[in-house]
Parts: structure tokens; C-alpha cells; sequence
């Protein structure tokens, strides 16, 4: 035995099932200086129970014993551990045992009478056999931690670019301002911005890369990294922040970085308290809904097409919103989430659903009477009167 | 999904949702405007379409290409009318 596998064997167990008693004794005069522990059992029904109580990484067995032979008890424990080694002692060579052996994986055979030589280069696999599974599962361990890791603070990245100035109240003039950022997976595709600009104006901005994973998510936290850069930089210096002037920038910003087909839908939305007016640039986003002072929902649709690498021109437009009582803005997983065991997407629910819920947590119950199974990334904002 | 082409004209049957429709769609299509400068969609049952189909498009159109959409599901229509697009990609009810 070499000294790197003598080492690793010296933290290993054996169980040793044998009924013949003068050979578990040369068993033990033989293995109790070479592996960390040694088990014994005189047939197959005592072998079982001690692999099943003790923590066992090889097995060495008799295949003639009473009550229960070897093959038996291999089956009973392949059962539970597909890939201990399991090294069988047989002075038999029915090929209806070395079948039913070679069906179960047996690792190896030791044809007796063996020697003390054969005995250690057959114990040389079982512990390389050992040293494998052991390595394989020290590498998927590691891979999980550090995808563990990877996910935890690409999460905590996302949710520090997506900056929201009325987390800390949940107002924005006199509403409620209640967000929900759920990404499907860790890596979202959905970004948002809630900015205070003064204290009669706020922006309003959400993003939707186009597709799904890690080019849509980079898109996304790059356009809400720079509204956000864009934003500090003219209240730091206290300029004026115009809607055209920040949708400028954007489309200067984002279009070199830009796919040659990929295309940004975003919400861009101005609320201004002392015109009581919104301005809005809507880049095929889905409409936002809104109510006034009638029971009638209403809804504000794009006014320009997705954002790209060809983009020149954009449309801006007002809404008065003096009468204003909710609003909800919203990404595409919202409304094109198929509503559960149907072909019809939440959309044909959204709008009453909105109508009734008095805040986020009404609305949540009502959309989750109908999705279960989330689809896609699910980002919106969701603005009531209610206080 | 099902996708079927004669001379400049796609027809898609079933729900457009995976990435590997997106590809069957642009795979289609690409080879359309290799001769043609007009291409006619036709959408037959989806209630929905990707952005990366819409991405697609969008660069299509940009580059002269004449998209006309025949749509059959009113629901797509309007999620079409909502996202602006009636416009650039000729959508029409059929």
C-alpha cells in the first residue's frame, strides 16, 4: 500500500462480516492498523445492522453465511448507499452468484484461499474507489457554496441599484407607494428606480431587458445604475432633471451597449405635485392603470416603441392627474403570467383586480387566488390614495 | 409551437413562449428576407409574444424590411396596441 492511500485509509472504516471466527481474527490482527476503525458481524442479519448504526466506507463480506449471506445483505444495503465499496470473500464460482453480484455492484471479488498481498491491492481500489466519491462530493459541495455565494450578492448588487427613495415611508406626495420586485430567478431581468427629484417631483422608472438571464439582467442594472448616476449628479448639483433631458442621456448611455437585436422596454414616468401632471415616455411596456375619481379603470399605452441601438427620437406626453386615486405600474410577468390550469394570461384579471385591491397586500391576495406558479420576473408599483 | 413558410409568407400555429420558438421564427425569417423585402406573418392561436421576437423585428423593420402581422387572438392584438407596435409591425386582425 502506498503511503498517500495508507494515509487516507487510516481515516476510514471497514465492516468485516465473516462467520468464520478464526478468519474475522486474522481480520483483525490485519486491518486494526491500517484503517481507522474496524466493524465485525458473523452474518449477514448483524452485518446489516451495524452498516445501518455505524458509519461505514467499505465493506468486506463473506458470501457463505448463515441466516443471511453476502449477496443478500449487499442488496439491503445498496439500497441505501449506491457507491460504498462492497468487496465480496467467495470460495464459490457459480456464475448465478457472480450474476446477481455484478447486479447489485459489488466492487470486487477475493477468491478464497487469498493472500495477504491480493487481500491489499484489492483494498488499494476499494480506498482509491473511496477517495473518488469523496472528491466528488467535496467539488459538488463547493460548487453549491459558491453558486450560493454568487446568487446571495448578485441578489444584494441588484437590490442596491434599484433605488427607492419611499421605501422608508411608502409615500410619494400624499399616496402609497408600495413595490414589488420579485425576479424568477436571482438574476432579473426587471429593474426599477423610484427617485425623489424635490419635494414636487418624483421619478418613477422600470426596466425590462429584453429576453431572459444574465444579458437581459446586465441591461436592466445597467440603465437603473445610470438613471440613478444620472439623478445624484443633478440633484448634487442641484440642476434641474428634465424628463427629456434624462431620456437623452439614457439613449446615449445604452445605446453602444446594446445587442444588435436587443431592444429595452421602460416605464420613464414624471410625477409633478404643483402642475398636477404626469409626464410619461413609455417604451413597449405594458399599459400602466390608472383610476381618478370614477369607478372607471383606465390606462395610459406606450407612446414610443422598445428602446435600441437605432434609437433617435422619442415621444414624451402629460396626463393630468389632479383627480388621481391609484395607480400600478407594472412589468410584462405580471400581466402574461398564465392564470393557474388555463390558457388565459392574468391580464384578463388584472384590471379588476386593481380596482378592488385598497393596497399591495389586497391586490397580492387577489392575484394569488389566481397565480401560483410565478413565470417570469414580476415588478411593480403599485400607487394608492390610502394612507 | 408549428412553423410553416410559402414564398414570403410564416405561419405560426400554437403559443409563442420558449427561446427555441424565437429561433424557429428568426431561422424562418432570416431566410425570407434573404429574397424578399415585404414579409407577411401570420399568428394563429398565441396569446402572447417574446420581447426577443419583438427585439427582432424591431431591427428588421429598422433596416426597411415591411412586416405585416395577421393576428387571430384579439388579446394579442391589444398587448401589441399597448407595447405601440400596431404601427411599425402592420398588425391586422384576421
Amino acid at each position: 500500500m502506498d503511503s498517500y492511500i495508507a494515509d487516507i485509509s487510516k481515516t476510514l472504516t471497514i465492516l468485516c462480516v465473516e462467520d468464520d471466527k478464526d478468519i474475522l481474527e486474522i481480520y483483525k490482527s490485519l486491518f486494526s492498523l491500517v484503517f481507522k476503525k474496524v466493524y465485525f458481524a458473523t452474518n449477514g442479519v448483524e452485518g446489516f445492522a451495524c452498516f445501518e448504526k455505524e458509519n461505514i466506507d467499505i465493506v468486506l463480506t463473506d458470501y457463505q453465511m448463515p441466516k443471511c449471506n453476502g449477496i443478500q445483505m449487499s442488496k439491503k444495503i445498496r439500497e441505501i448507499d449506491s457507491s460504498i465499496p462492497i468487496i465480496m470473500v467467495t470460495a464459490l464460482e457459480s456464475i448465478e452468484m457472480l450474476r446477481e453480484a455484478i447486479d447489485i455492484h459489488v466492487t470486487s471479488f477475493l477468491k478464497k484461499p487469498f493472500t495477504s498481498a491480493s487481500l491489499f491491492s484489492t483494498f488499494n481500489l476499494a480506498v482509491k474507489s473511496v477517495i473518488v466519491d469523496r472528491c466528488m462530493v467535496k467539488e459538488q459541495r463547493e460548487k453549491i457554496l459558491y453558486s450560493n455565494y454568487q446568487e446571495d450578492l448578485t441578489f444584494s448588487k441588484e437590490k442596491t441599484i434599484t433605488k427607492n427613495d419611499t421605501e422608508k415611508n411608502n409615500r410619494l406626495f400624499d399616496f402609497r407607494c408600495e413595490v414589488q420586485y420579485k425576479p424568477k430567478d436571482i438574476l432579473s431581468g426587471d429593474s426599477y428606480v423610484i427617485r425623489k427629484l424635490n419635494n414636487d417631483e418624483y421619478l418613477v422608472f422600470l426596466v425590462d431587458g429584453m429576453g431572459k438571464g444574465i444579458s437581459a439582467s446586465v441591461t436592466a442594472m445597467l440603465c437603473s445604475a445610470f438613471v440613478n448616476y444620472y439623478i445624484d449628479q443633478h440633484l448634487r448639483e442641484k440642476r434641474i432633471c428634465s424628463l427629456k433631458s434624462l431620456l437623452n442621456a439614457v439613449v446615449d448611455f445604452v445605446k453602444p451597449n446594446l445587442l444588435e437585436y436587443e431592444v429595452i422596454s421602460a416605464h420613464f414616468l414624471y410625477f409633478n405635485k404643483k402642475k398636477n401632471e404626469l409626464q410619461y415616455a413609455i417604451f413597449s411596456m405594458p399599459p400602466v392603470l390608472y383610476m381618478l375619481d370614477s369607478e372607471n379603470v383606465l390606462k395610459i399605452k406606450s407612446n414610443n416603441t422598445p428602446l435600441a441601438s437605432y434609437t433617435k427620437e422619442f415621444h414624451i406626453h402629460t396626463l393630468d392627474i389632479s383627480k388621481l386615486s391609484k395607480m400600478i405600474i407594472y412589468s410584462d410577468g405580471l400581466n402574461e403570467n398564465l392564470v393557474d390550469n388555463s390558457d388565459i394570461m392574468y391580464n384578463s384579471y388584472l384590471s379588476e383586480d386593481f380596482k378592488k385591491a385598497k393596497n399591495m397586500e389586497e391586490f397580492e391576495l387577489l392575484k394569488n387566488k389566481k397565480i401560483t406558479k410565478q413565470e417570469d420576473d414580476v415588478t411593480y408599483v403599485l400607487i394608492t390614495s390610502s394612507l | 409551437m408549428e412553423i410553416s413558410s410559402s414564398s414570403n409568407i410564416i405561419t405560426i400555429k400554437g403559443n409563442i413562449k420558449a427561446l427555441s420558438h424565437y429561433n424557429a421564427i428568426k431561422g424562418e425569417i432570416d431566410n425570407i428576407i434573404n429574397d424578399f423585402s415585404h414579409v407577411k406573418i401570420q399568428i394563429l392561436e398565441s396569446i402572447s409574444i417574446t420581447s426577443s421576437i419583438i427585439g427582432y423585428l424591431c431591427n428588421i423593420a429598422k433596416q426597411g424590411v415591411n412586416i405585416e402581422m395577421h393576428v387571430q387572438d384579439e388579446g394579442l392584438i391589444d398587448l401589441l396596441d399597448d407595447l405601440n407596435l400596431v404601427s411599425l409591425f402592420n398588425v391586422r386582425k384576421i
